[in-house]
């Protein structure tokens, strides 16, 4: 559709459109999805497929008013970020004893974050079929902007005396995030405006092969999931109240 | 010919109508895998996903590796560069070889455990280096030590990383525990600008490598410590080449 077309489709809006865009406000708005990534990997983690209230969706996972769409109002994406949580992190792993971890990789999920699926998989965001954006291992690329929780005081923790009378240092278990912040948003400019009821769609493919998870100690399926997520940030274009 | 000239031109007789196209922020990554015993020179955005990695020719690449279009151009669109990452990225546990793959104590131990062992490898290699990227047969830019000086500006937190006795293997003595890791700075303040922004043009042919002139980059062979009998493996690495900035196509 040409420029002129667009201002000939304007002016039909204004003299005989169903919609008064005079009344519309636009306010910043965070649109996420986050589901479970599965002991066992997966070549697909699909995003923004579920709504509210469906299948035992709450706001823990989403906030979106349809699956795959912003229904009925507009959508200007400005940022998008990924993120990682589960309920129990488990900081001094999972393994022997009180005052130190087992050095097993699968009792800490550092592992995960140093040498697991982090480094792997690129995010699609397609709308209709047509890619908007390819981003390589986006857990990396696409930082969260919630700054994770700083933790200080770690290190030694216990001092032992080997069996040859040497001492030994015992240290706390590893302890790795997703770099975060606001200052590393990655920015969608030009922005993306995703129009009422345009089917889009986010997910994070592993075509080279899925990646399992290592700290198997710590994250669990059913007792202890570990959940990934897509934010959207940017400005929601609605009718006023 | 001027550009007043052309552009008149183009807009009466050309077979593409410009205001139909649209600006999208765009990535264009390419990963290859670095040899292990060392090489002299790595090439990236030689070949599109489906294809075999020229690095090693026993991996076909997917999308998580490139997305190029096709070999050496980013095909019919123009690419508006605006910013360079490198990222030396250790493949994921699951897809080193069977031994490391395997072992119970891979990040605790296995990565860092003996004097030149695989991050004091990493660090050597995220030193040495240049970068050299030309388009058609012209230079463009020559950058000494990348992942330094192109780092990939993401990345993970390290809080704490260090090696610790499992109550079991006190007895050994603090020999082989010793834990540390490497990494490019995640800083993203740190990328590569390029300003000002440098315009690849449609089926332009890109030629981007990092040399390593003098001697071949380090080896990464046998300095996984697999455990204390002592058996050793070989770990794998990729480097990552992601130019940043606007692609410029048609729209729907």
């Amino acid at each position: 559709m040409s420029t002129q077309a667009l201002d000939y489709v304007s002016s039909l809006q204004n003299r005989f459109g169903t919609i008064d865009y005079s009344q519309w406000q636009g306010v910043r708005q965070e649109f996420y999805s986050y589901v479970k990534y599965p002991t066992a990997g997966s070549n697909t983690i699909t995003f923004f497929a579920d709504t509210l209230g469906q299948n035992n969706v709450t706001r823990f996972q989403t906030n979106m008013p349809k699956a795959n769409s912003f229904g009925q109002t507009y959508f200007l994406i400005k940022s998008i970020h990924t993120g990682i949580r589960i309920a129990n992190a488990a900081l001094n792993g999972t393994g022997t004893g009180v005052t130190t971890y087992s050095t097993l990789d699968i009792d800490n999920i550092a592992s995960d974050y140093l040498n697991g699926f982090l480094e792997a998989g690129y995010l699609d965001f397609s709308i209709g079929s047509r890619p908007f954006l390819q981003i390589p291992k986006p857990f990396l690329y696409l930082s969260p902007l919630a700054s994770e929780p700083e933790v200080y005081g770690r290190g030694f923790s216990l001092m032992t005396t080997a069996a040859n009378n040497q001492q030994v240092v015992q240290t706390d278990a590893p302890l790795v995030t997703q770099a975060s912040g606001r200052s590393r948003a990655f920015i969608i400019e030009p922005s993306i405006l995703v129009e009422p009821e345009q089917a889009f769609s986010i997910a994070i493919n592993f075509p080279t092969g899925s990646v399992p998870i290592t700290s198997t100690n710590v994250v669990n399926d059913s007792t202890n999931p570990l959940y990934v997520g897509v934010t959207l940030d940017g400005i929601l274009l609605r009718p006023l109240q | 010919m001027d550009n007043n000239l052309i552009s008149s031109l183009v807009a009466r007789f050309g077979s593409a109508v410009w205001d139909q196209y649209q600006v999208v922020r765009w990535m264009y990554y390419d990963y290859v895998r670095v040899p292990t015993g060392g090489t002299s020179q790595l090439q990236f955005f030689r070949v599109p996903a489906g294809a075999l990695d020229p690095n090693a020719t026993s991996v076909q690449k997917t999308i998580e590796q490139t997305n190029v279009p096709k070999a050496t151009s980013f095909g019919q669109n123009y690419f508006a560069l605006s910013a360079i990452r490198t990222h030396v990225n250790l493949l994921p546990k699951n897809r080193q070889v069977a031994a490391i793959a395997a072992n119970s104590r891979a990040v605790s131990r296995g990565y860092s455990g003996i004097a030149a062992g695989v991050m004091q490898t990493a660090y050597n290699f995220l030193n040495q280096g240049t970068l050299e990227i030309g388009f058609g047969d012209k230079q463009y830019l020559t950058l000494e030590r990348p992942f330094v000086n192109v780092p990939p500006g993401a990345g993970v937190e390290i809080g704490n990383i260090s090696g610790n006795f499992p109550a079991a293997d006190v007895a050994t003595g603090p020999n082989k525990y010793t834990t540390f890791w490497t990494q490019q700075s995640t800083d993203p303040r740190n990328i590569f600008v390029v300003s000002p922004t440098l315009v690849i043009e449609p089926e332009q042919t890109i030629n981007v490598a990092i040399n390593f002139y003098g001697a071949n980059s380090p080896s990464f062979t046998g300095t996984f410590i697999v455990d204390d009998t002592p058996t050793y493996a070989t770990p794998g690495f990729e480097v990552g080449m992601i130019f940043d900035g606007y692609l410029i196509r048609p729209r729907q």
